[in-house]
């Protein structure tokens, strides 16, 4: 591994993280640490993209404290949710588990809808009143159910979808078209 | 002679002495009589058959009699009630014994003589012209005749197709069996040749040329087998059924409207591509979809015709990729002259190390894919980005790769991607499939030629955005054919830097904790949308932002790099 000597300890973990899970050469990745955003507290996010690849080779990843979570891996959202506990955090929000699913389970060609977003394109979203920004409810068996809507990147064409999450982090996800009015 | 005392004195001729004379001799007295009168002389036979006992001195008469007279004379023999009826008997007499050379020469000059006077009173024959009639006499009397070959003369003469044909056809058929004058095979294969309907609508230098083709494939190893290496190693001995499909293969080729289209050269080319596969019908038919097709009958290029199909032969994978594009939808909706530039774009292609460097089946979907998108290219003339975007890859200075990667959890698929100068396309099956419905490597492909065409980024700068930007316009324009909106455009930014695509979230950032560059952005955003004033009303309506005004509102606001510096590369020229 060769990383800038300038990289952080975090950074490097994300390095030898992406190293072991993908077989990548640390000198062919380009690290970008973000400011977290609705993430958890206590969450550092990274963007790392292969050199070259103009961001078409990239990987989401979030680190809590020694453990590191990546994109392109299967069920690294549940992953997340149960090594981290984040049920039994009182202040999960709607915003943070979508952003975690989004980075981790969301298919790409899909946009989340959030209150930006709907703010944002209001016009767009008037003949689909059912439409709105995330939604987190709590499950008889203590786990929850996060609600939302997506859309593909370059049209309007929102889906309903729910992501049940059982007490023991296991997940189930359904979704379904949603007609204009 | 011990057993034989007949004598003749009269009738004019020589004196017959079968106790002095030999069988041969006194055939051939008979025969010399016979050219003045036929009438004793088939007296003398039928006496001196019946005054010998044993066949053998029986056939030396009948030798006599076809050695005593010239192959000319035998026919005018042949066409009199009594000579007819004296060679017949002759003949018979030799039938008992073919196994002599001397009794079959002699058995054959009868027959020869005998058939080509029937034929002289045939119907069929005096049909025809001439010069048709004299050519095949003359041929009839050539020195030596064999049966098979006259029976091939005769067959074909009498033929339909023979018939209905001009003089120069009928002349430039006979000059074709004259090649292979014995072979039953040829000559039942040039008869079907000249009865063919879509031979008998060729004109009639093109019916000259498709005999001489016709004529080539029969001396091709196909039909007469190789005596292979030393010890006969590699050797093949083509069977009947064999012989017959390669004429029928070949019949097929040569009166097709696609061969009769192109120039000399080509017309070789197409003889050579079907050499390579004599005996099959399956080739044949695939051979003769693409040259009848109107794309290769518009290329009009004596250099492109031959190398199409000398790839079309020689490469399964380059022709099976052929096949796949003669049938694709994009490119059967187009006319003659679109299709030809689609066919010159895949003859480009193979010779670019994108495809030399593909395995076999990669190099058939690089054809397919290519050819899929050269297609909508020449369907749509005015999308220079996509136009020079296929130049690139077919003159190749883009070079292409092919890649299969299963769509990742979560169904994300990922369409192509760029690194060291080449773009890579997936061809995993879901994921093509997906990319041909949504026209996604045409996006791909011009997104990231654009990328490559417009220099390396950092990922989190402007510059950056600026590359994904203009790349996402640039390549989504190319595959609609069209200018976007300010909504799509809008959309597009949204992409980039609203955060709700893991892809951007470099960008989400730089937007969100950058002041200089989010103030560009925000400012592309203003005009996107137009404003309204405070009753709703619309007091600039919403206006595209270009890659470069994007380029220039990133400066004016303070963003500044060499990268930014440079006007970008909008059309991938």
């Amino acid at each position: 591994m060769s990383l800038a000597p300038a990289a952080t300890s975090a950074e490097r973990r994300v390095i030898e993280h992406l190293e072991s899970a993908f077989g990548v050469k640390a000198d062919a990745l380009q690290v970008v640490a973000l400011t977290p955003r609705d993430l958890p507290a206590g969450a550092a996010e990274y963007y790392v993209e292969a050199k070259g690849s103009h961001g078409h080779d990239n990987y989401n990843v979030v680190v809590f404290g020694d453990k590191v979570y990546c994109s392109r891996v299967d069920g690294e959202f549940a992953r997340a949710l149960r090594e981290q506990a984040l049920l039994e955090r009182k202040d999960l929000s709607a915003a943070q588990v979508m952003r975690l699913y989004s980075l981790f389970a969301l298919p790409r060609q899909l946009k989340y809808i959030d209150a930006n977003v709907l703010a944002r394109n209001a016009q767009d979203y008037r003949a689909y009143p059912q439409v709105q920004a995330p939604a987190l409810t709590q499950r008889p068996d203590g786990g929850v159910t996060l609600t939302f809507f997506a859309t593909p990147v370059m049209s309007v064409e929102p889906a309903k979808w729910s992501v049940a999450i059982s007490r023991s982090y296991e997940v189930v996800v359904s979704s379904e078209a949603v007609g204009k009015r | 002679m011990t057993t034989c005392d007949v004598k003749f004195t009269g009738f004019g001729g020589p004196a017959l002495d079968c106790h002095r004379d030999s069988g041969e001799v006194v055939g051939s007295h008979i025969a010399a009589t016979a050219m003045r009168d036929p009438q004793a002389a088939r007296i003398q036979l039928e006496t001196m058959l019946a005054a010998l006992g044993h066949p053998d001195n029986r056939r030396e008469v009948a030798r006599g009699l076809a050695q005593g007279m010239p192959l000319p004379a035998l026919v005018q023999l042949a066409e009199n009630k009594d000579g007819r009826a004296m060679l017949e008997r002759a003949l018979a007499e030799l039938k008992g014994d073919l196994g002599d050379d001397d009794n079959k020469w002699a058995a054959d000059q009868i027959g020869t003589a005998l058939k080509t006077a029937d034929l002289k009173h045939s119907d069929e024959f005096k049909k025809l012209d001439a010069t048709s009639q004299q050519t095949i006499l003359d041929r009839l009397g050539y020195p030596v005749p064999y049966a098979g070959a006259v029976d091939n003369l005769i067959a074909l003469a009498k033929s339909p197709g023979f018939q209905a044909a001009s003089p120069d056809t009928r002349k430039a058929l006979l000059s074709a069996l004259a090649e292979h004058p014995g072979d039953a095979i040829f000559g039942s294969g040039l008869q079907k040749l000249a009865d063919d309907a879509a031979f008998k609508r060729l004109t009639p230098a093109q019916q000259a040329g498709a005999i001489t083709a016709f004529k080539e494939a029969a001396a091709g190893q196909g039909y007469q087998g190789r005596s292979g290496s030393v010890f006969g190693i590699g050797a093949t001995s083509p069977s009947d059924g064999d012989k017959r499909q390669v004429l029928d293969n070949a019949r097929q080729v040569v009166t097709s409207v696609g061969f009769n289209d192109v120039g000399a050269n080509s017309k070789r080319a197409i003889m050579e591509a079907l050499n390579e596969h004599p005996n099959s019908a399956a080739f044949t038919g695939r051979l003769l979809k693409l040259i009848n097709d109107p794309g290769f009958m518009a290329l009009n290029d004596s250099s492109k015709e031959p190398k199409l199909l000398d790839a079309y032969s020689n490469d399964k994978d380059f022709a099976k990729g052929v096949d796949a594009l003669l049938a694709n939808g994009r490119y059967t909706a187009l006319g003659g002259a679109d299709r030809a530039k689609v066919l010159g774009d895949v003859i480009k292609l193979k010779g670019t190390d994108s495809y030399k460097d593909a395995s076999a089946k990669q190099q058939q979907a690089l054809v397919e894919i290519i050819g899929d998108i050269s297609a909508q290219s020449a369907a749509h003339p005015a999308n220079t980005t996509l136009r020079n975007t296929l130049d690139q890859v077919v003159d190749g200075k883009t070079k292409i790769g092919l890649y299969e990667r299963d769509p990742l959890p979560g169904g994300f698929i990922n369409y192509g991607y760029a690194d060291a100068g080449v773009i890579y396309l997936n061809i995993e099956a879901r994921s093509r499939a997906s990319a041909v419905a949504n026209n996604q490597f045409v996006d791909t492909l011009v997104h990231e030629t654009n990328h490559k065409l417009n220099g390396g980024t950092t990922a989190g700068t402007a510059d950056r955005f600026l590359d994904e930007y203009r790349a996402a316009l640039v390549g989504t324009e190319a595959a609609l054919n069209r200018s976007l909106t300010p909504a799509e455009q809008k959309a597009a930014l949204d992409n980039l830097v609203d955060g709700t695509n893991p892809d951007y979230a470099h960008l989400a950032n730089l937007y969100n904790h950058d002041a200089k560059f989010k103030a560009a952005v925000d400012g592309m955003y203003t005009a996107l949308n137009g404003t309204t004033d405070a009753a709703g009303t619309v007091t600039t309506p919403p206006a595209t932002v270009s890659p470069e005004d994007a380029r220039q509102r990133l400066r004016a606001a303070g963003n500044d790099s060499d990268y930014l510096k440079k006007a970008g590369n909008l059309d991938n020229h």
